[in-house]
């Protein structure tokens, strides 16, 4: 896909800060496109959005937003890019109507009447001040806030974070209509990985300030598989660790984690095992606690 | 122009239920300003009016941690730092207007004498140190937070209206301004025109050079 088709694109960003340094990122986001941004906290989450968004500057890296940067077409972006924060940072004092009314004279895309509708939709008492709303209904009012001007790029970060199933469940159902214009794309941050595995068309996942793993999400469930299976003898071990990554074994009782499965990966175990090789694709979940290599080990020369 | 009437129209759509709090302390500070004369009803309005209202429009965004939402909106970063000025110099004009209708019934009722020169030159000095000594409470905002701005705007009220203004009866520069004040030099006497030249250009100087480096703070600390 070409870069002038991509909604957003970040090149070898990078950032540090006392204690914590975001490195090399490289991210894409196609139209039509669900990109699930995950990985645990102080991974460089909230970090990687703020430079998206233009709240904070990198120290090296190129970002792209809908073709343009920041530094020539900041206001242009600005009107055709929505946000949630993590943080609530809606006035408190003001009322979800008085903040739509707000809002619509800046953009000119507004679209109020759908401002209207998304309040109704989401239950939420728009004549009510933020402050009288409960952590779920702000949420939602920043939602619909954030989507009633049409925006081509929806960034949110941590949308789904302290809310309760129902409220997750709703949102998660108004990304997904949001996704029917093909013309437009989410980027959706989280640590509950149970939403983006429901939601997202792309995964990449960041832990320690780096991008660990990034891809289609269909690819990384159809290539990250667990295989079991008893060794024909224990010298037959080195091989295994040779051909997949990831490694656990009992005496000739072996558990290994491939990244890149394949056919012919089955073919080779099968030759090295006593018995038959069991498959098991893994969840996101899973593959996300793998990688913070708790309790796989990564083998070397794998 | 019409984006920052949008920003400042919404810190006073936010101050809404804070608005008494402004009338109650100008209704009592015209019992001293009354002591005073009508430029200290004039100054103290002017200062109090500014004051409460810029000084609650930060507390606001800092409460609601929403500098960043700001940001987000379709606007240039600087129009948000221009709108907090412009509601400086908002705040003194309404303090100003609001200490006018007071100097006119006391001087309709007959319980001082007020001259004109006195009006004239409290205007022009309230807006005078309104900005003085507001515009770097701004740039601290907007270079250091909230608390910077709370600590200074505390000092210079203190160091400033009760200090200063003290300090400023001792001088004998006093019977220049009572003489004016008492309309016994004319509306626009030489000394007094050139004083007030030069104030309005350390005025202007100093409003511009705070309005340009808190743009250039705003851009430095919420960027970093």
């Amino acid at each position: 896909m070409s870069a002038a088709q991509l909604l957003l694109r970040l090149t070898g960003v990078s950032k540090t800060y006392p204690g914590f340094q975001l490195q090399d990122i490289n991210l894409e986001l196609p139209p039509g496109c669900i990109l699930g941004f995950v990985g645990p906290n102080g991974a460089g989450k909230t970090t990687t959005i703020r430079i998206i968004t233009n709240l904070v500057r990198p120290d090296g890296g190129r970002v792209e937003v809908l073709g343009r940067t920041w530094d020539r077409d900041e206001v242009a972006i600005k009107s055709r890019l929505g946000y949630v924060p993590e943080d609530n940072q809606l006035y408190e004092e003001a009322t979800g109507y008085w903040l739509g009314n707000f809002l619509g004279r800046y953009y000119p895309t507004w679209d109020d009447a759908f401002f209207r509708t998304l309040l109704e939709k989401f239950h939420v008492p728009g004549n009510k001040t933020v402050k009288q709303l409960s952590k779920g209904n702000r949420t939602k009012l920043a939602v619909a806030l954030a989507l009633a001007h049409r925006p081509e790029v929806l960034i949110l970060d941590e949308p789904t974070s302290g809310v309760d199933p129902v409220v997750r469940h709703t949102l998660v159902q108004e990304l997904l209509e949001v996704i029917q214009d093909e013309t437009r794309g989410v980027f959706f941050s989280s640590h509950i990985i149970e939403d983006i595995e429901k939601v997202a068309d792309r995964v990449t996942y960041i832990a320690g300030g780096r991008i660990a793993l990034a891809g289609d999400k269909e690819t990384i469930l159809e290539q990250w598989q667990e295989l079991t299976f008893r060794l024909k003898d224990a010298g037959q071990l080195r091989q295994v660790q040779r051909l997949v990554p990831y490694v656990k074994e009992s005496g000739l009782e072996v558990a290994a984690v491939t990244d890149a499965y394949n056919p012919r990966l089955l073919q080779e175990l099968r030759l090295l095992a006593a018995g038959e090789v069991t498959r098991r694709p893994l969840g996101l979940e899973e593959i996300m606690l793998i990688l913070a290599g708790n309790e796989w080990q990564k083998a070397e020369g794998a | 122009m019409i984006i920052m009437w949008e920003l400042v129209t919404k810190d006073y759509y936010l101050l809404r239920r804070q608005a008494w709090w402004v009338l109650v302390l100008l209704f009592f500070s015209y019992f001293f300003g009354f002591r005073g004369g009508a430029a200290a009803v004039l100054a103290i309005s002017s200062g109090i009016s500014a004051y409460l209202l810029v000084l609650s429009s930060l507390s606001i965004e800092d409460k609601n941690n929403s500098l960043s939402f700001l940001r987000l909106l379709p606007v240039p970063a600087r129009a948000i730092v221009d709108a907090k000025f412009l509601e400086l110099v908002l705040g003194g004009l309404l303090g100003g207007v609001c200490g006018l209708v007071i100097v006119t019934l006391i001087s309709v009722t007959g319980l001082k004498t007020i001259t004109g020169p006195e009006v004239i030159w409290g205007i022009i000095s309230s807006l005078a140190i309104i900005t003085i000594v507001y515009s770097p409470t701004l740039w601290l905002f907007f270079r250091f937070g909230m608390q910077a701005a709370r600590i200074a705007s505390f000092i210079t009220w203190f160091a400033f209206w009760f200090g200063i203004v003290t300090l400023w009866q001792r001088f004998t520069i006093v019977t220049l301004w009572q003489r004016l004040y008492q309309g016994s030099m004319g509306l626009f006497p030489s000394p007094l025109v050139a004083a007030g030249v030069l104030l309005a250009l350390v005025t202007a100087a100093c409003f511009v050079l705070f309005l340009v480096l808190s743009r250039r703070a705003f851009v430095y600390r919420e960027m970093r």
